[in-house]
């Protein structure tokens, strides 16, 4: 096995929680369904799983991390259920490029909108409040030049401890691709 | 080549939180290190950013996922815009990884550890050799921390790392506090590494502490220099007339007097050996 489909595997084992379980269940078969010789296979099962599990959770804590600071109020709305969150989206989700941090942050706002949609997750405007924070990282790209959004709850004026339906609309803009971003929020 | 490098002296990983207090003390920082990754793609403002430093310090770019060590090759699109960057910055060397932080088409998102294989070897020179058609500035090699310890290895850690310099005609950039934490990670001794290394290749250093977290000692960048990489610092700047010290604090940053009484200390140990001014 070459040094390319050595790093495929670690690649998978570091990111891929599934595979990590099924691969320490059984490292032989697994890898002779990857098409690994005996040799190679029985190399591979030298690894600690212990030692790839800590990497691969540092990996997501990292992540995590990251993805908090880019959606702060979402993140104390959601107090431990944001870790939760996260946690399951992580397994399915790996962000790629220069700025992967930004777009995970975005891949996983979307995620907290179809679990809060779908299981009814408190508080009941945090579908707003997601979307809200969403809309920032989106207009802070420069290409970006007007973004509007609607929203139930007067996210982004009121306090997240006092949030009570009013009709809001919220507007970003900027003039040039050079100038500095605008924002507007107002509740009807 | 390396020897011919200019001395910059004793400075900062720069982090945006700390902009303001790194102007309001100039005399103290000798240059900066910036990561490459948050000026490619960058917005306007961004841009503006990197002249300010730039006008005011002399700048490294530190790079963190051009995955040097990918069998699979590089990623064209990545290296095209540093190679843009480190042009606009003509610095005069750049840095990077020995590691892989892609493959089959998952972006880690960390650093990863190669295998120790002339296979390895072999790929780094590969795509280093691409890396050179695009960038003529100095490349310099970090040496990474790991929680994953592979199979298969064919040399020890250092007579890797010794063999990619060489073979690739790299200079060093020697993280002490890497060094250290693998050490006592995997329980090795750090002097007898120190020595496999060749000495004349180490440019720079990086050095920081981490955190103990279920007995395993994390590179975190999170706590103030601990005495052990002190040590290393004086052992090696006993030795090797490093061209330049950076201070890589991300978490937990702590009032900058005490970053830059950290540099203070790090500028004392080097002019203890007469290597600058």
């Amino acid at each position: 096995m070459g040094l390319a489909q050595t790093q495929e595997v670690l690649a998978k084992l570091y990111t891929n929680t599934e595979f990590r379980e099924r691969f320490f269940a059984n490292p032989e078969t697994v890898a002779a369904e990857l098409g690994l010789s005996c040799d190679e296979a029985q190399k591979f099962a030298q690894l600690s799983a212990q030692e790839v599990n800590i990497f691969a959770n540092s990996l997501k804590w990292k992540r995590l991390g990251e993805v908090r600071e880019l959606l702060p109020r979402t993140a104390r709305a959601l107090g431990k259920n944001f870790t939760a969150l996260f946690w399951r989206y992580a397994q399915t989700h790996l962000p790629k490029g220069i700025k992967k941090h930004r777009e995970d942050a975005i891949a996983f706002a979307n995620f907290i909108t179809r679990v809060a949609q779908a299981e009814n997750v408190a508080p009941p405007w945090i579908d707003d409040l997601v979307r809200y924070e969403k809309t920032w990282l989106l207009a802070n790209e420069p290409s970006s030049r007007l973004n509007v959004s609607w929203f139930r709850y007067p996210i982004g004026i009121a306090s997240l401890d006092a949030m009570n339906p009013k009709p809001t609309i919220a507007i970003w803009f900027r003039l040039s691709e050079r100038s500095q971003l605008r924002h507007i929020v107002r509740s009807l | 080549m390396l020897s011919h490098l200019p001395t910059l002296g004793v400075g900062l990983g720069f982090r945006e939180p700390f902009k303001s207090d790194l102007f309001l003390n100039r005399q103290q920082v000798d240059f900066l290190e910036i990561v490459a990754e948050h000026y490619l793609d960058a917005s306007w403002q961004k841009q503006q950013e990197l002249e300010l430093l730039a006008a005011h310090f002399p700048i490294i770019p530190h790079a963190i996922n051009l995955s040097l060590g990918s069998a699979e090759g590089l990623d064209t699109d990545y290296l095209r815009k540093l190679a843009a960057l480190i042009k606009q910055l003509n610095p005069p060397w750049w840095s990077e990884h020995i590691c892989f932080t892609k493959a089959g088409g998952v972006d880690i998102g960390h650093l990863s550890p190669l295998p120790y294989t002339q296979e390895a070897v072999e790929v780094l020179c590969r795509n280093i050799a691409e890396v050179r058609r695009w960038i003529d500035v100095p490349l310099i090699l970090e040496n990474i921390t790991y929680m994953v310890k592979l199979p298969g290895a064919e040399m020890t850690e250092a007579q890797f790392l010794a063999e990619v310099v060489e073979r690739s005609d790299c200079g060093l950039l020697l993280d002490i506090t890497n060094l250290h934490t693998n050490a006592v990670n995997y329980a090795y001794d750090v002097h007898e590494f120190l020595q496999q290394l060749p000495s004349d290749r180490i440019v720079q250093l990086h050095f920081v502490g981490g955190h103990w977290h279920d007995g395993v000692l994390i590179d975190s960048h999170s706590q103030s220099t601990p005495v052990e990489v002190w040590q290393l610092m004086e052992e090696v700047v006993a030795r090797v007339p490093v061209k330049g010290i950076i201070l890589e604090r991300d978490e937990n940053l702590p009032p900058f007097a005490e970053l830059t009484k950290e540099l203070q200390k790090a500028r004392d140990i080097s002019r203890s050996y007469g290597r600058w001014g």
